[in-house]
């Protein structure tokens, strides 16, 4: 009998879902489902998607703040883009973004991959060693940013008492035209290769031991087995990191800041410092809105890109 | 019948007309009495301010310490509560710059930076004190604004002659030598003229370890007055004419100057110094010349971490071919536009920037980069001022009068100064760095500040 | 001497003893399982052998060589997993052929050697595949062909069948024992399933907490089985154990109901408490014998597993015919002549 019920409800949803109703069960469930989320997107629809429409309309006026007849001034909607394709200053922050994005990406995903590798050994040293390797990135960035600023100044820096010790005259990096960038890249790979070396490590974990025992059986030694086995499993954490610091290295502030001021000159200015100059500096805020959108809109289709790469990549990795 | 009750209204009227008249003198008594009972400083009725809590915002500087140990005595005169919002120097700007254009009324007394002051003055962002100061209920008589040395004030007066605040601090670019007895040994004396300046600073460099010469990296500071010394101009006509002229020749040699003095005589990674590092480098002795404002260099002789108290010279700034320019500024209180207690905010500032509180900051607390000439010729600054021998006052007073007599600040104090100023920074960084030549970076800096203003909406 | 010998292997963790010496001679192409409840040290012991884990104490000998502190590429050893291990990222045919790879051997080399041990395995139309368009099976046939392209001494397999489903694994099973039979190479199979270690082995090595129960064929150990353990473990229902007294000659439970016992009963010294051992398939419902009460009745087809109570004990009997009784029924038991088993109930020794 009960069975017979069953069958009929049963049958009941299946002709309702053919005639493309869903049932009410259904809906209710559907319905508290955006109950649930409307507080988040209304909170997220405030707080991010309303201001960055501000920004769009804006990058629309020549606003700057100090003339108030140029607020919503649309009598030449293009004339903040029109001025961006020409602005070579503008240009050579994209190159030094650029650059500095690619290094650092690069080289934190190595140290990151090699630190996570040796910890993975966990013998007794590593273990005792693994915390101290996740403090450069727990410490603040204004923090991170004042201590390189130290290492980099030859009267106070414990680096330059060393190297007159030697008796090597070393000249500050960062008011060296060819090596701040990388006075740069070194401070942020410190500050932020524990990002990479967690989330490889997390992985390494979960690698499954008999893997590595089989690959130990046939005969790998630890080289074979980390270049045959250990990485193309990594493949896909590698490609997740890269791409979480590749978008975090276009935030890169502090260092920028407090060591070079985007100086000497413009060659370690990369585009959000640019942005951020030309708005709190001058009160460019049409202008600046302008080559936010582009930054945005180029941070977007990177980060399709990438994600398309991603999850190509994952399902091969089953 | 009718009698008596004429008597009895008449003596009612009268008995109520009686006691009226007795509360109108009775009140009358009392408020005599409570004004006999105090001698205000401030002008109006005991605690005019009773109840009023006074916003202001500064960048962080010792003068508003000073002024914070003052204010109990203010308080309890004026019944108004005051209280400071610090920042370091350049948040200090980019907040104040935003809050400003917002209109808002967060602030009712902020400084007004020096190098700002042209954009936040003629954006219509703060308050003329004419009214005020032409009001005797609101300016006590003995203010006196005519004190205050003309270079201090000329940045905060616009076309209009309308005065925007008062000055609580004066700069005046001086030399100083952390190590004459360096100079003294060579028997070489203070430099007099800039090519006499880089002639000592070959012969002394890195002698004992000390470099001849350091500077911080605004060089948007520290190089105009060079570029004047040359002959140069920053705009050709301010504050009519703001075309720039940043690549004509005597420009360019004095950007080679300049950099030749970073790049040669300074110690290694100069170009990174902030103001505070260099300071703290002449205060070791481990650089000698430096050419900024007074209040970096007085701590050679004054502060406790100094090394070289007794080593220390001063000396005006050297002139070049086309004469002295030596930087002056200033920075002043002033009532933002959107303030809604600007009574309270014009009471505080007058008695902040009077002769009185100026006697106790500069001459008991110290703060000795005082705006008001009565000051500076007080014998017991004249004291507090003679180091080692020198008469600074009189080279203080000196730069404050000549930048005011003739204006070549007047650069300074335009609208679209940071703006320009950004692009003379990073043309001396270029240059000095090794990046470019001195005529290619210049002429890259004026087709920038050219650009730069366009954009402002400035016609050319 | 070839084959694999184990001799005094003791293992400790730390202060933890997890094998307490262990003896087995493996003769050369031998197959033998490996066989005990969890934790009772099979696997690591497997795992010592192939060099996973450090040898506390004792010797390993493969092929005549102590291999104590030989690495497992150089024991000329090959390991099929449990969960088969292979290589994601590579196709079947990579992961053959990649210790090969390993060694430097020659690419057509291995290309031949794979196609080998692919065609033993009908595994050549998936050569190209990647393990995870694989089902179940096929997986363990790549691991098990990995192990063959090595060629190795022994063949080191640790409970691959566990994952498999019930008819799988009965295909394997026989699988694999014919691969024995064809490659005659050694083989150490460990596994927790005594059904697995009966129908594949030439030996089996029963091991409990540590220690060695029994080696032996498996009929002797299901016919003789060295004491209570290996009586319980081997055979399926398994055997049936009442608690008895053994004196002057007779077998008794705590209730008085005689149990036969024929010439295994020790006639004469003092009374011994026993366990009386009886297997489910010696057993049949008659006319006559101990009385039963039936308690439940489980029909497979082929034949009827029968629970029933005797006093306080209960008794399992797998019988052929179709029976017709119901839980409840009062009937008689009776034993096959000789198929009790005694054994001591302190120390679980048998008893003749």
């Amino acid at each position: 009998m009960e069975n017979r019920r069953r069958d009929v409800a049963v049958n009941a949803v299946g002709h309702a879902a053919k005639a493309g109703k869903t049932p009410a069960f259904e809906r209710q469930r559907q319905r508290f489902f955006w109950l649930l989320l409307a507080p988040v997107l209304a909170i997220l629809a405030v707080v991010t998607l309303l201001p960055t429409l501000y920004l769009l309309v804006t990058s629309f006026t020549p606003l700057n703040l100090a003339n108030p007849a140029t607020a919503w001034d649309f009598s030449d909607p293009l004339v903040n883009y029109r001025t961006l394709l020409t602005d070579d200053r503008l240009h050579n922050s994209f190159w030094v973004q650029a650059k500095l994005s690619v290094v650092t990406v690069v080289l934190q995903l190595l140290f990151g991959l090699v630190v996570a590798l040796l910890l993975n050994m966990r013998t007794p040293l590593m273990n005792a060693l693994r915390t101290s390797f996740l403090v450069p990135m727990v410490l603040p960035p204004i923090v991170v940013a004042i201590i390189w600023k130290v290492l980099y100044s030859p009267d106070i820096s414990p680096a330059w008492w060393l190297f007159q010790l030697l008796g090597w005259n070393v000249q500050t990096p960062i008011t060296d035209a060819s090596w701040a960038l990388t006075a740069i890249i070194v401070a942020d790979t410190w500050e932020w290769f524990p990002f990479t070396m967690i989330i490889i490590l997390a992985a390494l974990a979960m690698m499954p031991e008999e893997q590595r025992e089989a690959a130990e059986v046939d005969g790998a030694s630890i080289w074979q087995l980390t270049w045959y086995i250990t990485l193309p499993y990594l493949k896909g954490t590698l490609l997740v990191a890269g791409l979480f610091r590749l978008i975090d290295s276009i935030k890169t502030f502090p260092l920028i800041y407090i060591l070079t001021d985007g100086g000497p000159g413009s060659v370690t200015e990369v585009s959000n410092y640019y942005i951020f100059v030309q708005s709190f500096s001058f009160s460019y805020i049409g202008y600046s809105a302008a080559v936010t959108m582009v930054l945005l809109a180029m941070i977007v289709v990177l980060s399709w890109v990438i994600i398309r790469a991603v999850s190509g990549g994952s399902n091969a990795q089953e | 019948m009718k009698r008596d009750d004429r008597t009895a209204a008449e003596t009612a009227a009268s008995a109520g007309l009686f006691r009226r008249d007795v509360l109108k003198f009775a009140l009358a008594g009392s408020a005599l009495a409570a004004v006999g009972l105090r001698a205000p400083a401030v002008l109006a009725n005991a605690k005019p301010f009773e109840g009023v809590t006074l916003r202001g915002a500064c960048f962080q500087h010792i003068f508003h310490t000073y002024i914070q140990k003052l204010l109990p005595e203010f308080e309890e005169q004026t019944g108004m509560k005051v209280e400071f919002d610090l920042q370091a120097f350049p948040v200090y700007n980019q907040r104040m710059d935003l809050e400003l254009s917002t209109h808002g009324s967060s602030y009712d007394f902020c400084n007004i930076t020096h190098s700002f002051s042209g954009r936040w003055i003629s954006a219509g962002w703060l308050t003329p004190l004419n009214d005020f100061l032409n009001d005797p209920n609101k300016t006590a008589a003995d203010f006196d604004p005519d004190d205050f040395v003309s270079g201090t004030q000329i940045a905060y007066i616009d076309a209009n002659k309308q005065l925007h605040g008062f000055a609580w601090e004066a700069g005046a670019m001086l030399l100083a030598a952390s190590r004459f007895d360096i100079l003294d040994k060579e028997g070489i004396a203070m430099p007099t003229t800039l090519a006499g300046m880089i002639d000592v600073c070959k012969a002394i460099h890195n002698k004992n370890g000390v470099a001849a010469f350091v500077a911080d990296r605004l060089h948007h500071w520290n190089f105009p007055p060079y570029l004047m010394g040359f002959g140069g101009k920053v705009f050709r006509d301010p504050p009519r004419d703001l075309m720039p002229v940043l690549d004509t020749p005597e420009v360019i040699e004095a950007a080679t100057y300049y950099s030749e003095l970073l790049s040669n005589y300074c110690p290694p990674g100069v170009l990174s110094y902030t103001d505070d590092q260099a300071m703290r480098n002449q205060l070791a002795g481990r650089a000698n010349m430096r050419i900024n404002a007074m209040s970096w260099l007085l701590p050679l002789a004054k502060s406790d971490d100094s090394r070289v108290k007794d080593t220390v010279r001063f000396a005006l700034m050297p002139e070049g071919p086309a004469g002295g320019f030596p930087a002056c500024n200033a920075n002043a209180y002033g009532i933002p536009a959107g303030s809604n207690q600007k009574d309270a905010a014009w009471a505080f500032i007058q008695w902040a920037t009077s002769k009185k509180t100026f006697e106790r900051t500069a001459l008991e607390m110290g703060g000795l980069a005082t705006p008001r000439r009565s000051i500076i010729e007080d014998p017991r600054y004249k004291e507090a001022l003679t180091i080692n021998g020198q008469d600074i006052a009189s080279m203080y007073l000196d730069v404050l009068e000549r930048s005011g007599r003739e204006g070549y600040m007047a650069y300074r104090t335009v609208p679209i100064w940071p703006q320009t100023g950004e692009k003379i920074n990073k043309a001396i960084e270029r240059i000095a760095s090794g990046q470019a030549d001195a005529a290619t970076s210049m002429k890259a800096a004026q087709a920038e500040a050219v650009e730069d203003i366009k954009k402002a909406g400035v016609k050319l | 001497m070839n084959g694999v010998r184990i001799e005094g292997v003791r293992k400790a963790y730390g202060a933890l003893d997890v094998l307490h010496g262990i003896d087995i001679d493996i003769e050369d192409g031998e197959f033998v399982t490996l066989v005990g409840p969890s934790g009772c040290g099979k696997s690591t012991l497997l795992r010592m052998i192939a060099g996973l884990e450090t040898i506390s104490d004792g010797t390993i000998n493969i092929a005549g060589r102590v291999v104590n502190e030989v690495a497992p590429k150089d024991r000329d050893i090959a390991m099929v997993f449990q969960n088969y291990a292979l290589y994601p990222h590579m196709t079947v045919a990579q992961n053959m052929g990649f210790s090969l790879k390993l060694r430097g051997v020659d690419a057509l080399k291995i290309k031949s050697a794979v196609e080998a041990a692919a065609e033993i395995l009908d595994l050549s139309k998936l050569l190209e595949r990647y393990p995870k368009q694989l089902s179940g099976g096929q997986r363990q046939r790549v691991a098990m062909g990995r192990a063959i392209v090595r060629d190795p001494e022994v063949f080191l397999f640790d409970e691959p069948l566990s994952n498999l489903d019930a008819k799988l694994r009965v295909q394997m099973r026989s699988e694999i024992k014919g691969l024995h039979q064809r490659l005659k190479t050694t083989t150490i199979y460990v596994t927790h399933d005594q059904i697995e270690a009966m129908t594949m082995a030439d030996k089996i090595v029963v091991m409990r907490d540590g220690r060695v129960e029994q080696v032996g064929k498996p009929l002797d150990l299901y016919d003789r089985p060295a004491n209570l353990f290996v009586a319980g473990f081997i055979g399926s229902p398994s055997m049936n154990f009442l608690p008895a007294t053994m004196s002057a000659g007779s077998v008794r439970m705590a209730d008085g109901i005689a149990l036969p016992a024929g010439a295994r009963a020790d006639a004469g010294n003092a009374p011994q408490q026993v366990m009386y051992g009886i297997r489910p398939e010696h057993i049949a419902v008659a006319a006559e014998g101990i009385p039963a009460t039936v308690s439940l009745v489980e029909p497979t087809g082929a034949e009827t597993v029968l629970s029933f109570a005797i006093g306080k004990e209960t008794l399992t009997a797998v019988v052929r015919d179709r029976l017709s009784v119901q839980p409840g029924d009062q009937v008689f038991l009776q034993f096959q002549q000789g198929a009790e088993h005694l054994f001591d109930a302190a120390s679980g020794a048998r008893l003749a």
